[in-house]
């Protein structure tokens, strides 16, 4: 993943590296064999639960034959799979509108037409590093972090730059907010990652330098630290 | 009702509860709905590569198999050196010492997944270790200890962040932090990784 960086009077475009990954762990057999994930098919749309019932005397038919299991599918092998639109009786449809449905903490039920996100931080306009900054305690008090990236160099130019923020941020013992700004709307916005990801209204530039090394670490937060009165 | 957790702490044995919050719970819960012209919500299925079967929800089954493609019903997990990682057990099902601290820059070597906000019957017997919680942030610090709801190989972290009269259990997984040099040049290469599986030929 990229993020088209701006800071002061020079912009560029870096890479981000989540600073969580994946372990690296596998399955295996009691007698030591590899065991490898296998999804298979139980059973599909014409013995759903909706088409069974719809049968009569289903009770009889499942005594005197196992109506319910399809000898031929059931335990079939499945790698790929394609996600469709359906009916209540499983008919694919393609006309159709999308809403975003919002349900509220008092009930109240919010909607509007689907609005995909649109991935923000490596377009044309930089992701800006602000002259805000504050105190990691008090950050902690206010935000919940969920991701949190490193901005890495990649040439020996990129690498001044970056460790010159680190530096930056490592003597004055703050973060920095990092954010986009919409010339249209003129108004600060969200953070976003990837197209249809997830919105993170605030980020936070952290920066560690020892020797010639640099920690840039960008910390993602969509959560405020609080609660709606008794939870 | 959340379970009883037992946290074991100086002389004391506080039962506590872990209340659950989360984005959901502050500003709502959202989702996607697809609708036709005569109101009803659609659903989702699984259409096979094929296109001969559509699948519902709960029609597909995970299993693991061994090489020459028999089901196993049992397997163990091991890391790439081929060692076992162990279960932890729940800890819920014996008192979880309350003893490890953290600093804050350890703080933000975590990405935190899960909120609560501890509670007691008698709220009162949490007085004395939220002024705990306060003279460690005084320092820098918090408390930690590890999280695990139900037995799992995969233990996290729970941290204590006292924040007005309230004590904040913010669970998540910590990450050994880097520094980079100029020579080191470090890539996002999950996408690599995901790459490792091949596609089988018996795909239909």
């Amino acid at each position: 993943m990229r993020i088209h960086l701006a800071y002061e009077n020079i912009d560029t475009v870096l890479e981000l590296v989540p600073t969580h990954r994946p372990q690296k762990r596998f399955h295996i057999t009691p007698q030591g064999e590899k065991a490898n994930y296998q999804r298979m098919i139980k059973f599909d749309s014409t013995l759903s639960d909706t088409h069974l019932l719809q049968e009569e005397d289903l009770g009889e038919k499942i005594k005197k034959a196992d109506v319910d299991i399809d000898i031929e599918l059931a335990g079939k092998k499945v790698h790929h799979t394609s996600r469709i639109t359906v009916t209540e009786d499983l008919e694919p449809v393609y006309d159709y509108s999308i809403y975003d449905m919002l349900t509220l903490p008092d009930g109240t039920v919010k909607e509007r037409p689907h609005m995909e996100t649109i991935g923000n931080i490596n377009i044309s306009i930089p992701v800006r590093i602000t002259d805000e900054l504050e105190d990691p305690k008090d950050l902690m008090l206010e935000y919940v972090f969920r991701k949190s990236y490193y901005i890495t160099h990649y040439d020996g130019v990129t690498y001044k730059f970056l460790y010159e923020i680190a530096e930056y941020l490592h003597q004055t013992k703050k973060f920095a907010r990092v954010d986009t700004f919409n010339p249209e709307t003129k108004k600060r916005e969200p953070l976003i990652l990837t197209d249809g990801g997830r919105k993170f209204p605030r980020a936070y530039l952290s920066g560690t330098v020892k020797g010639k090394k640099y920690r840039l670490v960008l910390f993602l937060s969509d959560q405020e630290l609080k609660t709606m009165g008794g939870v | 009702m959340a379970r009883i957790l037992t946290l074991k702490y100086k002389d004391l044995e506080l039962h506590v509860r872990l209340q659950k919050f989360s984005r959901d719970t502050l500003y709502g819960k959202s989702h996607v709905e697809k609708r036709g012209k005569d109101g009803i919500v659609y659903q989702h299925a699984n259409l096979t590569m094929d296109g001969t079967h559509i699948l519902p929800s709960k029609a597909i089954s995970a299993h693991y198999i061994d090489p020459q493609g028999n089901y196993v019903a049992e397997t163990l997990l091991v890391d790439p050196e081929g060692k076992a990682i162990p279960v932890v057990r729940s800890m819920f099902t014996e008192p979880v010492k309350l003893s490890k601290t953290i600093s804050l820059e350890d703080y933000f070597s975590y990405n935190i997944d899960t909120t609560y906000i501890l509670t007691a019957d008698n709220i009162e017997d949490l007085i004395p270790l939220y002024l705990d919680c306060q003279a460690l942030l005084e320092q820098h610090k918090l408390f930690r200890f590890t999280y695990v709801y139900y037995d799992t190989t995969a233990p996290r972290d729970a941290i204590l962040v006292p924040k007005q009269g309230d004590i904040y259990v913010l669970v998540g997984e910590y990450a050994e932090p880097i520094m980079l040099s100029q020579t080191e040049i470090l890539y996002s290469d999950i996408e690599e990784e995901e790459l490792e599986e091949e596609i089988a030929f018996e795909v239909w």
